[in-house]
């Protein structure tokens, strides 16, 4: 697809804040252009496209921060009225004491491209490609039931212009293609649901790739064998090893979370919520000597891709935590300045129309030099937690609970028994304590991240290898 | 910026494209259209860190052709893009098969209801003044003792157009407004409280800055308590983030696709005689309040549960074909959906509410809630801003550490007593995004769970 911005409307709009006065001015042009195709219960529903695609200003003014967004981005009488009003409620907002840190400027333009764009890509065969996936599904396991079921494929393409009154242009286009199920297996009367999410910035040819029918029936026969065979799981203080969505998700949850900076000052106390983690904790130990966390925009193909985040910083990986020490938190230019260092290129915003706020990108636990039987061949009795259903985590990110989907009992170094939703509910640094080994099988799973308000759904892979924690509680769910 | 000036241009804007896109030879087409201007201010640590406005103009179509639907969205300035992206909707309308479930767009009704208090001019006229609520939030807030205030005053005022091929041509004005106010006096002890409307006017500051700087000094002294099964008072917050998950399972669309805990339970009861909830987007002053829905059927308040007995799913015309039902006056073009819970308030004051609790919780707010099986209704939840241990009626201590984690259906069935006093809430992290006027209610023997370490 050809570029479809005009970077003088950005500039225009950038100009006209400077001379109103103002301390630091960006704008942003986006347009992020969706299909969505659904496949609901074997026939095809809606077919959606969505176009969003418009311009936002950012002024700092006297320490106040003011920020308006129009659709209307080509036209330069909307674009004055959206800079007037992001001064004047800036003005308004007489105590405010905003700062950015100071960043190099970058002059650059990216352009990702897909080798398979789906925009190429038939109707017919896309249609035929959610139609194969849906009867591997009903098709996996003879003795079971599939009766709902629901699939989305998502293609999307995000074009941006940056400019901001400090010299830096950068142009991007990126594309990302997702799927999403839903879906119930029935056996014998008893039901279990399943979530499956996958992602990448790629083009039509990520989906080979991903195998989704082969997936798919696979997680229903896992399902249906949990319903027929699951037995209670055992409860106390046990050996467990979590599999790699589950590490992932944690990674994300618990490490990425807490380390946004804008939370740990409180930026987003009234929403998401602030952070157990404190300034003077950075360089403290909070996991075990294996634990490295990494939060890194810069992996290719990878969900959260990005080289230059949505105030302009050259992107880079972010070590989290580094074996076993909290290293490094997530940075914008705002909290940059407010922690006294520099940014580490957080700043993400969702769309045209929302700020850019402090984000991950893809986290996740770097891979240690085990094997899985290696993990498993050293717990007398435990618990391996291969998938997750439910899970949640408090707004200080200080006290989670994952419940397991398929989890297996360990006796003697081996998986023997299926055992129906295993609960760990746990703190965060006895959980990052409590690991005392990694295996090598680093997988990655597509995620979107949810914050601020307006909420923002942001890209994210979550990331991790199978990971064994020592003397962990268990509950029967 | 005057939003009265658009409303001309976006009908005529409207009726072009329709008659466009009926040249291309489609059966039927609706057009939505929805412009508005948008102002919020956050505030964080005692000091506002941004103001932000919105002015769009967005505009949904839906084409019908041959039993088969497209949709799309775009904003005014990508109209010159109509013919492609009309073009790639055809041949996806080639290469599928016709909709079992299709049923055409309703005829527009005769009649519409006509909409209350919905309308505040100073949203737009004043803008100064959401920043100066903000600065009354956090000086309240502050007098009342709390250490440090965040939230966040969201309004929007929106004219919107709904135009369709068979004859309807709809417009309605609304203004929205909501306070969302946290008040902490460490991390951990924290309160919160909300107020929703369509006026400026509507919200108290003050008064909602000082319950949640009160709550959040209570919140200071606390005691560890056993997890288990606890007696619990959910305030308005709490309940109105119980009542979305009632909302969203009533949705025909979820219960198609075994994402409600309300499948095959149509016409029994699923709560006590004392429940009576039902989808009203015509009250006075109701928060998303709406004459028509997306398709052009007329709205209604529709009973949901009456006397505990779950009376009715939520629908657009394809679930309605699907389900054999009656339009319901909840169309979104994808899934049917809940305008404005409302649940019928009880006769009790909240301290004689508290006070009948022998050994309880009050809840302030629950969060984060995360189905383990959405059919059967598992899930858990963060509770937060405010959980208390209630010992022979009377607020013992706050409590930490506990995790909400129970079933929808049996909390449902469970609930013992209902407020009288009402307040409309909503905020951007109710899980559904449906605006509720509710009152507390108690629910008996609700399960929570605790890390140990």
């Amino acid at each position: 697809m050809k570029f479809s911005l005009d970077e003088d409307f950005a500039r225009y709009a950038v100009e006209l804040a400077l001379s109103k006065g103002v301390d630091y001015a960006e704008a942003r042009i986006q347009n992020d252009t969706e299909r969505v195709y659904i496949l609901k219960n074997g026939k095809p529903d809606a077919m959606g496209i969505s176009k969003e695609l418009g311009i936002s200003i950012r002024v700092l003014v006297k320490g106040s921060m003011g920020f308006a967004a129009t659709d209307d981005w080509q036209n330069k009488e909307k674009i004055r009225m959206i800079v007037e009003d992001a001064v004047r409620m800036a003005k308004a907002n007489r105590l405010g004491d905003e700062k950015l840190s100071e960043e190099s400027s970058f002059n650059v333009s990216l352009f990702v491209k897909p080798k398979i764009d789906p925009w190429n890509v038939s109707m017919e065969e896309k249609i035929k490609f959610l139609t194969e996936i849906d009867k591997s599904l009903i098709e996996a396991d003879p003795t079971a039931k599939v009766p709902n079921r629901m699939h989305y494929l998502l293609e999307k393409s995000t074009e941006k212009v940056f400019y901001n009154s400090e010299g830096t242009v950068i142009i991007s286009s990126i594309p990302r293609i997702a799927y999403f199920s839903f879906f119930v297996v029935v056996v014998n009367g008893k039901f279990d649901t399943r979530f499956i999410q996958k992602g990448e910035s790629r083009g039509w040819e990520a989906l080979k790739d991903w195998n989704l029918s082969t997936y798919l029936a696979g997680e229903a026969k896992a399902l249906s064998k949990l319903l027929r065979e699951a037995v209670e799981p055992p409860e106390g203080e046990l050996d467990v090893i979590i599999g790699p969505s589950v590490s992932g998700l944690a990674a994300h949850e618990s490490v990425g979370h807490p380390y946004e900076a804008d939370r740990i000052w409180g930026r987003e106390g009234a929403q998401a919520g602030e952070s157990f983690v404190n300034p003077d904790m950075l360089k403290t130990k909070i996991g075990s000597d294996v634990v490295t966390v990494i939060d890194d925009p810069t992996i290719p193909n990878s969900y959260g891709f990005y080289l230059y985040d949505d105030e302009g910083v050259k992107a880079k990986p972010r070590f989290l935590i580094k074996e076993g020490y909290i290293n490094e938190f997530l940075h914008n230019r705002e909290t940059a300045v407010r922690f006294g260092t520099k940014s580490n290129a957080a700043a993400r915003a969702s769309a045209y129309n929302r700020e850019p706020i402090v984000r991950m990108a893809n986290t996740y636990v770097a891979p240690g030099d085990y094997t899985f039987d290696e993990l498993l061949e050293d717990i007398r009795f435990g618990v391996y937690i291969k998938t997750f259903g439910e899970w949640n985590i408090d707004d200080r990110r200080f006290n989670m609970r994952f419940v397991g989907k398929e989890a297996w009992l360990i006796e003697n170094g081996r998986l023997t028994k299926l055992v129906r939703n295993p609960i760990l509910e746990i703190t965060t640094p006895a959980y990052y304590a409590s690991i005392d080994a990694i295996d090598k099988n680093l997988e990655f799973e597509a995620a979107t991240c949810g914050k601020g308000d307006p909420g923002q759904g942001v890209p994210v892979w979550t990331g991790g290898p199978n990971i064994r924690l020592r003397n962990i509680r268990v509950l029967k769910g | 910026m005057e939003l009265s000036e658009r409303k001309n241009e976006i009908i005529g804007l409207g009726e072009k494209l329709l008659a466009k896109l009926l040249d291309k030879g489609v059966d039927s087409v609706a057009i939505l259209i929805d412009s508005h201007i948008s102002r919020q201010v956050r505030f964080a640590v005692n000091q506002i860190v941004a103001t932000k406005t919105w002015d769009e103009t967005n505009i949904g179509v839906m084409i019908d052709k041959d039993k088969k639907v497209v949709v799309f969205e775009i904003g005014l300035a990508s109209l010159s893009d109509i013919d492609e992206i009309s073009n790639q909707l055809m041949m996806y309308i080639k290469n599928v098969p016709p909709r079992e479930d299709y049923a055409p767009l309703p005829e527009p009704s005769m009649k519409y209801p006509e909409l209350k208090d919905n309308w505040d001019e100073n949203i737009l006229k004043n803008p100064e003044m959401h920043v100066n609520l903000a600065f009354d939030v956090i000086d309240s807030g502050k007098k009342a003792g709390a250490k440090r205030m965040a939230g966040t005053l969201l309004s929007k005022a929106m004219f919107l157009c709904l135009i369709t091929s068979n004859g309807s041509k709809l417009t309605q004005e609304s203004t929205q407004v909501y306070l969302d106010v946290r008040a902490f006096m460490d991390k951990e002890s924290t309160g919160h409280a909300s107020i929703a409307g369509t006026k400026l006017s509507q919200i108290d500051a003050s008064k909602v800055a000082e319950e949640a700087a009160s709550t959040a000094k209570l919140s200071q002294k606390y005691q560890t308590i056993d997890p288990g099964r606890y007696d619990t008072f959910f305030t308005y917050d709490a309940t109105a983030a119980l009542l979305n998950l009632v909302g969203g399972a009533t949705s025909a669309f979820a219960v198609e696709t075994g994402q409600s805990f309300f499948i095959k339970k149509l016409h029994t009861n699923v709560a006590p005689e004392i429940v009576n909830l039902k989808d009203d987007p015509l009250f006075s002053g109701a928060y998303n309040s709406r004459a028509f829905d997306d398709e052009g059927s007329p709205t209604r308040a529709n009973e949901l549960i009456v006397s505990g007995e779950l009376k009715t799913y939520l629908h657009n015309r394809f679930t309605a074909k699907k389900f054999g039902s009656e339009l319901t006056g909840n169309a979104g073009w994808i899934s049917p959906r809940a305008w404005n819970l409302v649940l019928e308030p009880g006769d009790q004051s909240i301290n004689e509410m508290i006070e009948n609790i022998r050994n309880g919780l009050v809840i302030h707010n629950v969060t984060y809630i995360r189905f383990q099986n959405y059919m059967a209704g598992d899930f858990s939840g963060i509770i937060r801003d405010g959980v208390f241990l209630v010992k022979n009626g009377e607020i013992a201590a706050a409590v930490r550490g506990l995790r909400l984690s129970d079933n929808t259906l049996r909390m449902l069935s469970n609930i013992i007593a209902i407020g009288k006093e009402r307040r409309q809430i909503f905020h951007w992290w109710l899980e559904q995004n449906i605006p509720v006027l509710t009152a507390p209610i108690i629910v008996k023997d609700v399960n929570y769970t605790k890390a140990v370490k």
